[in-house]
């Protein structure tokens, strides 16, 4: 991934949302959540105007350069692929997302552009007359160059809970600190959070995050990331600007199907221009594949072809130099930022129902969140197109892939060891737990049914990560057995009656003065051998964990296979990690040991350097 | 021909040995991984009641096992004296080649020391270093034997390291009149001419307190109420991950804390006695009969070779 400035450009617009319309209209930030509609203002619905020329907004993402490809321009230019197909239009700068919405409901524009996420904000608006009900006629990308930055009180999005976040009203990052939580269970009452005006810049949350240091983490571009981190694997040390103990505890380079970029057209519009709009998206299409030849050609040759070049300084021009100065760091990082998803990336998000991160799923994701946050009062959502993939593959004169499962983890290096050692926490995004009763490996589907779908959806959700199955098991068997042998072999004596009993070792009370003499005598096998060993015992409760996560993982894909879930079963690994890390180290009780017998749900960082390379990432 | 007692012990050490390698299951990433040591020393070549070697008994009870070990679990069988040229190694430890471990261990003969002290880290090395790439599974030591180490001192130092490392050790012993010293330090030991001990003896090994049966799972809570949380927990740390560093002995030798003298001598693990059989051999002759082989060793070498080379010649020259 690069880190650049383009991710500047990218936040800016990106997602973008409602930004900067949001933020000029918006008082007091800070204040509580303004409903969308009173946002956008009253406006009287009117229809499309007409005219040869459609005006069509961009924003600021490398998904955009892929229109400007198709184009030639901001105008149509003759011998572009748009002009070969007949299409007229004029590219409009859209990161004013409240401005767009104007702009469509008057009729001023046909379309929307937007994430999934800004779709759901502005659904209720968009819904009330149904000639302007959304219809998603593209997605262009998924977004991973958004960032949660935190402070060292925040290790994985659990700790969020009651904790202070700094983010953009309004702003791309909305979605983004919503499917996090999401992920780790909780909602918008857990957190407080600090809206800022702004994405980026003194009125940002990085800022923000920066002066108060009573605000915990903070959702910030890539830039504002490196600049508090130093790096998304790094750790600030103070240094530098950056601030001690920030790290990246979420981002969409993991989190690789939380924020989806997409093109919308209104209803009465696209019925009534059916071939205009396959068209549009035929030749969006075609240059997406152009462009993404181009920039793998450059970015393993590092020989700046022609073609590549120019589309670079056009899309310079577009967004300004003091935007993006370079073309080699700040444009082509611009597109490095982006996943495209190409033609099998629209079949797969607009028509595999089995996608846990297709339209549906991320509408309604989308819409949840409008309504949880209170952007709207009801749920609206917004429709998928009925294109003939094949149709438009013949118009874009590019070659008919349907979307194949891929095992993108399969040539992972790493053993399943790492995923026991001490550096899975600092790499764990967010985990979740399922227990089970004593000795036991089996479980009802039906009663874990809705802990396995979070699991699936959130494996999709976090496409570069790894989903590992870690179950564990409850020591109070291996303490028992240590106490046993202890005492059997007259390491440890033992004094008094059931329920009473005192230890002693060497004349003294066992307690924290001579703890360590156990754990050596431990190590030097001093309670080995005999009926009762609890280095056996332990070995044993390593195999049962396995058990256990194996068992779990076996269900999980029996109950994917009969939802008809797709997965990849490549990115789930079970491992067992025995007595390590119990809730409750020493239970009283039956109900306190349960807790112990359980299985996390971890997702789990990887280098994405290790996944299996691929054009297009859907 | 064998009278019916000595095919009841081939069977006993069969059977014994057949429940020690009950596999773990189908766990994709788990495996069962036996080592067997086989005492090989001279005094196997001793007659039993019935006129049968001690030895012919055992390798037929190995035969036996090798036929039901499940394609699943990992085995190595280990001489004490013989397979000299693999490091004692009859069967590396590893995927059985059923045929071959068949032959191979038909072949094996009785002659030497009894140095198990030895043969017990070999084994144990190879174990941890199995279990160094995977940490999942069983790990397990079964040492046949008729008689005492002729390497007590090595045995000593090695034992707790080996116990301390969480490998499983059993002990069978081979008509001995008494019980084996391992007895009373491995985890389990069984008499091969008790057949009924044997199957009330081998029972799961359980990782976890269940409080469904006989209230064990409140015994144990009571067990530990009297240790702290913060205790409990460093000492699940220094017990929760697997040592898997070379036997050494040097925990047992420099242990910062000697363990305390036992204020009462513990029972052995499950042990049924029977009837005496033929008489255990003493120490003293078996170390004298280890030197002798050894001794002799290359000498036998050199006369098998010669031996071999001579019938190969005469093979060909009757071609």
């Amino acid at each position: 991934m690069v880190l650049s400035k383009r991710s500047i450009l990218q936040r800016v617009a990106t997602l973008a949302i409602v930004g900067i319309s949001l933020v000029i209209q918006l008082p007091d930030p800070s204040a509580a959540q303004e409903k969308f509609a009173d946002l956008v203002g009253p406006v009287r619905v009117e229809p499309v105007a007409s005219g040869t020329s459609i005006n069509v907004p961009f924003i600021l993402w490398g998904g955009d350069i892929a229109t400007f490809l198709a184009n030639g321009d901001l105008k149509t230019k003759p011998g572009s692929t748009y002009q070969k197909l007949g299409l007229d239009m004029q590219l409009q700068p859209g990161d004013d997302f409240v401005g767009q919405v104007r702009n469509y409901l008057s009729g001023k524009t046909p379309m929307l552009r937007g994430t999934m996420h800004m779709l759901g904000l502005a659904g209720e608006v968009l819904g009330q007359d149904p000639r302007t009900k959304p219809v998603v006629i593209l997605q262009l990308s998924w977004s991973a160059g958004d960032h949660i930055v935190a402070r060292k009180t925040i290790r994985t999005l659990n700790d969020m809970k009651g904790k202070k976040v700094a983010c953009q009203q309004g702003g791309p990052h909305v979605g983004l600190l919503y499917d996090s939580l999401s992920a780790a269970g909780l909602g918008r009452n857990d957190v407080e959070i600090v809206w800022t005006k702004d994405i980026t810049g003194a009125n940002g949350p990085a800022e923000t995050f920066r002066r108060d240091p009573s605000i915990d983490a903070c959702c910030v571009i890539t830039p504002d990331m490196i600049g508090l981190t130093s790096g998304l694997e790094a750790e600030g040390t103070g240094a530098e600007g950056t601030v001690a103990g920030a790290r990246v505890v979420n981002s969409t380079v993991q989190m690789s199907r939380s924020i989806a970029d997409v093109y919308a057209v209104r209803r009465d519009w696209y019925d009534a221009n059916k071939d205009w709009v396959t068209k549009f998206v035929a030749g969006h299409l075609k240059a997406t594949e152009q462009l993404v030849a181009m920039r793998k050609a450059y970015s393993e040759s590092s020989k700046m072809a022609k073609d590549y070049e120019q589309i670079l300084s056009i899309s310079q021009r577009i967004y300004g130099k003091d935007v993006l100065p370079t073309l080699e760091g700040d444009v082509h990082g611009l597109l490095l930022d982006c996943s495209f998803v190409g033609l099998p990336g629209q079949i797969a998000f607009f028509q595999q129902k089995s996608n846990a991160s297709g339209f549906d799923e991320t509408m309604s994701r989308s819409i949840d969140l409008a309504t949880q946050w209170k952007y709207a009062s009801v749920r609206a959502g917004f429709e998928p197109n009925n294109f003939d993939y094949k149709d438009i593959a013949k118009i874009g004169g590019i070659e008919y892939v349907e979307p194949k499962a891929v095992e993108r983890f399969a040539g992972n290096a790493e053993t399943t060891d790492i995923f026991l050692d001490d550096n899975l926490d600092s790499n764990t995004i967010v985990s979740f737990s399922i227990n089970f009763e004593p000795d036991k490996t089996t479980f009802s589907t039906d009663r874990y049914g809705p802990e396995f779908l979070r699991a699936l959806k959130q494996a999709s959700q976090f496409g570069n990560a790894r989903v590992v199955i870690r179950g564990h098991a409850d020591p109070t068997k291996t303490l028992a057995d240590l106490v046993k042998a202890g005492t059997a072999k007259g390491v440890i004596q033992q004094v008094g009656q059931p329920g009473n009993f005192r230890y002693f070792m060497g004349g003294k009370p066992i307690d924290l003065s001579n703890t360590k003499d156990i754990v050596e005598l431990v190590k030097s096998g001093a309670f080995g051998g005999g009926t009762f060993d609890p280095n056996v015992t332990m070995q044993a409760a390593i195999n049962l964990s396995l058990s256990r996560a194996e068992a779990v993982k076996k269900s999980l894909e029996q109950y994917a296979n009969e939802s008809k879930i797709n997965f990849d079963a490549s990115q789930i690994v079970s491992v067992g990690a025995g007595i390590l890390e119990p809730i409750i180290p020493k239970p009283r009780n039956k109900e306190e040991q349960k807790e112990n017998m359980r299985v996390e749900f971890r997702i789990v960082k990887v280098d994405p350097e290790s996944l299996a390379p691929s054009d297009f990432n859907f | 021909m064998l009278n019916r007692s000595d095919v009841s012990l081939a069977l006993c050490i069969a059977f014994v040995l057949s429940l020690m390698l009950v596999s773990l299951g189908s766990l994709a990433h788990a495996a069962d991984h036996v080592v067997i040591i086989l005492d090989d020393s001279g005094s196997m070549n001793e007659a039993m009641a019935g006129n049968i070697r001690k030895m012919d008994a055992a390798k037929r009870a190995l035969a036996k096992v090798v036929e039901q070990i499940p394609d699943t679990t990992n085995v190595g069988i280990l001489l004490l004296n013989g397979a000299r040229a693999n490091n004692h190694w009859l069967v590396p430890l590893g995927a059985l080649d059923k045929k071959n471990a068949t032959i191979m261990v038909n072949s094996i003969g009785a002659n030497g020391g009894t140095p198990l002290g030895e043969a017990m880290r070999i084994a144990s090395d190879q174990l941890l270093q199995v279990r160094n790439k995977s940490v999942y599974g069983t790990y397990r030591l079964i040492v046949v034997t008729d008689g005492e180490a002729s390497d007590k001192a090595l045995l000593d130092q090695y034992l707790p390291d080996i116990l301390s490392r969480g490998l499983i050790v059993d002990a069978i012993g081979v008509n001995m009149a008494g019980n084996h010293s391992l007895a009373t330090q491995v985890h389990s030991y069984r008499r091969a001419d008790d057949e009924t001990a044997l199957s009330n003896a081998i029972v799961e090994i359980l990782a976890e307190s269940s409080g469904d049966n006989s209230g064990s799972s409140d015994s144990d809570f009571e067990l530990l109420n009297a240790l702290n949380d913060v205790d409990a927990g460093e000492i699940l740390k220094a017990l929760a991950k697997p040592n898997n560093d070379p036997v050494t002995g040097y925990s047992a030798r420099t242990s910062a804390v000697a363990p305390p003298e036992p204020t009462w001598v513990p029972p052995p693990p499950a042990v049924i006695p029977t009837a005496a059989q033929a008489p255990e051999k003493t120490g003293f002759f078996e170390m004298l009969f280890g030197t002798f082989c050894t001794c002799m060793l290359p000498i036998l070498v050199a006369v098998m070779i010669f031996i071999t080379v001579a019938a190969s010649g005469n093979r060909k020259r009757n071609r």
